[in-house]
């Protein structure tokens, strides 16, 4: 965005002075050709700053979870541990059944997200691809269930689930939310872009619908069935409140359901808990190292979660 | 988007060999590809949302239908005239909706802004602010229960070091709420600078050429066309904040669990709490109801609003 020639100058002229070679003028180059403004140094702290705010809690409980209790409990804090010591992580798998926590949470997310990318992208293909009568209100109806709020089902649902014998059953876990609209709609806007001639060709040769389906529209959405991908294993591994109501018993807790019993005032096994937290969360943050870019235009292009 | 030649001639080639399809007929395609979702979607959100209705004019606190009482209108009466805490919990959630959506609104703002200026690494600040958008709300509790434990915990360390007396965060109601709302933030204010970003970078920029020339300030610049021409995503990006603060429940139930006693009680967990721990299915069912009529209004609201922006500028 331009900035008008005259604060520029006059910033340019006191910036210059303020800042040498070196990192300054490193960190000061824009990407175009203006210089850089006082208004650039100002927004480089507060971004630095930020940034601070946003990884520091996360750095604090990874550092705090390889400190022993003695290290954890002492006043004042050191910053880091003595040593990395996995005695935290060895002893929350002993004391408390994270392995089948985590089982149930990979299980759940897995079988959801596979089933999640193929009903949604088979709706978003019949949205997209065919005329037939209803298109419009059933289209209308699944995006209408997005103004669905959750709050309006969750009780209906304890009675629904428990009917349909999916209490305490991953079944009931993976079945209900893999019908998402935000999917449905996504895949909708990109198959939207197929050429339709590929799929008269495709009829002309004699290939049945699933076949056109699975072999030709299918491949052809990558890019959107990635996005999908992404936003259905946050939303699964993520879930607290449907979990919550389908299981109660610990042997079929996810891991957001194991460790949600932390909700307490006394808690005295912080060394577990902290190390367990550091557990649940690498599997978003490798999404994170390695995905987001997908992730970021997925939602720009959107505007939607959930 | 290629739609390479290649895949198609691969398609093609393994094509049968040139008669009718067998197979699902081109006219049920349609409907029998639609059919897993709407049936999923049928029995869980639209049964589900207009049973609840159903649900809420009865009491008892079996979950079956024929162990309760119909009792037509009661609950929504007790609700109105005799249930502190459900009005507790209101006054909760009106709290912490206005406190939420204002501050996340002016924070992803002035953070979208700044992350649109073009800087060296923007792209690991716009990644930086958007990692606690997708960590789960429990981890996110966690952490900063962690951070805020009265006794051990790194904040009240720092204050003890300064020679400041130690405060009991979420043991006292109003830090609590407080704490509560701004752990919110931090977690979610990403997610809208993105949205904020692509509202940003959709404004044209010959609109601020030609204000520059004809001498604009960067202050007449930013309220002459950016916040202007940024209406709808603004408008976007309250009402989705509003109603994910309206329907909170994750975050506080491990940080607060509603308390320090109900002071963080919000409406969700009140609908839960009645139905998990009081068995009071009709009651919670009437609450609820309550509160999706409220969603549905700001729903809306925000589909008349967003056209009439849309159409004005």
């Amino acid at each position: 965005m331009a900035t008008p020639q005259s604060t520029a100058q006059a910033s340019t002229r006191v910036v210059r002075k303020a800042q040498g070679t070196g990192i300054g003028a490193f960190l000061l180059t824009r990407q175009g050709a203006e210089n850089a403004t006082a208004a650039d140094m100002v927004t480089y702290v507060c971004l630095v700053v930020g940034t601070f705010i946003m990884f520091a809690p996360v750095l604090w409980l990874i550092l705090s979870s390889f400190k022993t209790p003695t290290e954890l409990y002492r006043l004042p804090p050191t910053l880091l541990p003595a040593q990395i010591n996995l005695d935290n992580y060895i002893g929350a798998l002993q004391q408390f059944p994270f392995l089948t926590y985590l089982r149930n949470s990979v299980v759940v997310t897995t079988a959801s997200t596979l089933l999640t990318l193929l009903i949604n992208s088979m709706a978003a293909f019949a949205l997209s691809k065919y005329r037939f009568r209803g298109r419009n209100a059933l289209f209308m109806t699944i995006l209408a269930t997005l103004v669905v709020p959750i709050s309006v089902i969750i009780i209906p649902e304890i009675v629904i689930v428990a009917k349909l014998g999916l209490t305490n059953n991953l079944l009931g876990l993976i079945i209900p939310p893999a019908a998402t609209p935000t999917g449905v709609f996504l895949l909708r806007q990109y198959m939207l872009t197929i050429p339709d001639e590929l799929i008269e060709a495709a009829r002309i040769d004699g290939a049945g619908e699933w076949r056109i389906f699975w072999q030709l529209i299918l491949p052809l959405s990558q890019p959107a069935l990635a996005v999908l991908a992404i936003f259905s294993v946050m939303w699964r591994w993520n879930d607290l409140l449907w979990p919550l109501i389908v299981v109660n018993r610990s042997e079929w807790f996810t891991l957001q359901v194991g460790l949600s019993s932390f909700q307490g005032d006394n808690l005295t096994q912080w060394q577990y808990i902290l190390a367990m937290t550091v557990l649940s969360l690498i599997p978003m943050t490798l999404v994170f190292l390695f995905l987001q870019k997908h992730l970021v235009k997925g939602i720009a292009s959107t505007g939607l979660n959930g | 988007m290629q739609f390479s030649a290649a895949l198609t001639r691969q398609f093609a080639r393994s094509r049968t060999k040139g008669r009718a399809s067998r197979g699902i007929k081109p006219r049920f395609a349609p409907y029998l590809f639609l059919a897993p979702n709407l049936i999923i979607f049928g029995i869980f959100v639209i049964f589900p949302a207009l049973y609840n209705f159903y649900l809420s004019l009865y009491r008892g606190s079996s979950m079956s239908l024929s162990d309760m009482t119909f009792v037509g209108m009661q609950n929504y009466q007790q609700l109105f005239q005799r249930e502190d805490l459900f009005w507790r919990a209101v006054s909760n959630t009106l709290v912490f909706v206005a406190g939420d959506v204002v501050a996340t609104v002016l924070l992803s703002l002035a953070i979208a802004m700044m992350l649109n200026r073009r800087l060296r690494f923007r792209a690991f600040f716009r990644s930086a602010f958007f990692y606690p958008v997708l960590l789960s709300p429990v981890v996110v509790a966690l952490i900063w229960k962690w951070i805020l434990q009265y006794q051990y915990g790194a904040l009240n360390a720092m204050l003890t070091q300064i020679g400041l007396q130690k405060i009991p965060w979420l043991l006292n109601s109003h830090w609590a709420m407080t704490w509560t709302i701004g752990i919110n933030i931090w977690s979610s204010v990403g997610f809208y600078s993105l949205i904020l970003i692509a509202g940003l970078q959709s404004i044209p920029s010959v609109l601020y050429e030609a204000a520059s020339i004809d001498g604009a300030s960067s202050r007449e610049q930013f309220f002459g066309i950016t916040l202007p021409m940024l209406m709808p995503t603004m408008l976007v990006v309250v009402i989705l904040s509003l109603i994910r603060a309206f329907q909170s429940f994750d975050l506080i139930y491990v940080l607060t669990n509603g308390g320090p006693g109900t002071s963080t009680l919000l409406l969700v967990q009140y609908i839960f709490r009645n139905a998990f721990e009081f068995h009071q299915f009709g009651l919670a069912a009437a609450a609820s109801f309550m509160l999706a009529v409220v969603l549905l209004i700001l729903t809306g609201a925000q589909l008349f609003l967003g056209r009439r922006v849309n159409d004005a500028s």
